[in-house]
């Protein structure tokens, strides 16, 4: 066990970190598929390569299932090389309104707390290069 | 192109995913087993041994809460 797994500092951390997250997964997965369609293995490798945002693969599929009831997510299966079906998932019409519209907020919310935290960023590139 | 014989550790955790999903239409519940069953034999990329199988059932969590 790590120092920062007792700290409660770095406990509440943790916890606002993965709420953040949970809260951003919709988002995340949909802009996955703004290029094109993908199965879900390959969403989550997209997600940790591009964004750095490890997603737990039990919740990836019910995810996308509440996605497609909503409309936002159509999906096919394939016959894959690979030997076995796989599942493909593309935005639907009003998914790439959704997300526009999911991307518009995060950004102007993102700004607005950059401009929020911008006395703290030489604290916070110390922090980054300490950790 | 792997085999359709699929590894028993898998069948297992599909059975128990099935178990658990009465509420849901048995075509729901069998386009979860299908995915998860194709999620998993794109995770161990052909091998199909018990270890490979199991880590990646490891990774998908408890059947019971699918």
């Amino acid at each position: 066990m790590s120092a920062s797994d007792t700290d409660p500092l770095e406990v509440d951390l943790g916890k606002w970190e993965i709420q953040l997250r949970k809260g951003s997964l919709s988002l995340a997965v949909l802009a996955s598929l703004w290029n094109g369609e993908l199965y879900g293995l390959e969403i989550l490798r997209q997600l940790e390569q591009i964004a750095n945002f490890t997603v737990a693969e039990g919740t990836i599929y019910p995810l996308l299932n509440r996605l497609k009831a909503a409309g936002f997510v159509e999906s096919h299966w394939v016959e894959a090389e690979a030997g076995h079906p796989r599942k493909y998932f593309h935005l639907s019409v009003s998914g790439r309104r959704y997300v526009i519209g999911l991307s518009a907020a995060w950004q102007e919310f993102a700004s607005g707390m950059n401009r929020l935290l911008a006395p703290l960023e030489p604290r916070v590139r110390g922090k980054r290069r300490a950790s | 192109m792997v085999s359709a014989v699929h590894p028993e550790p898998l069948e297992t955790y599909l059975r128990t995913v099935k178990d658990h999903l009465q509420s849901l239409s048995p075509e729901d519940s069998a386009e979860i087993i299908r995915e998860l069953r194709s999620h998993v034999l794109d995770c161990v990329k052909g091998d199909l041994s018990n270890a490979a199988v199991n880590a990646t059932l490891m990774r998908l969590g408890d059947p019971r809460d699918r």
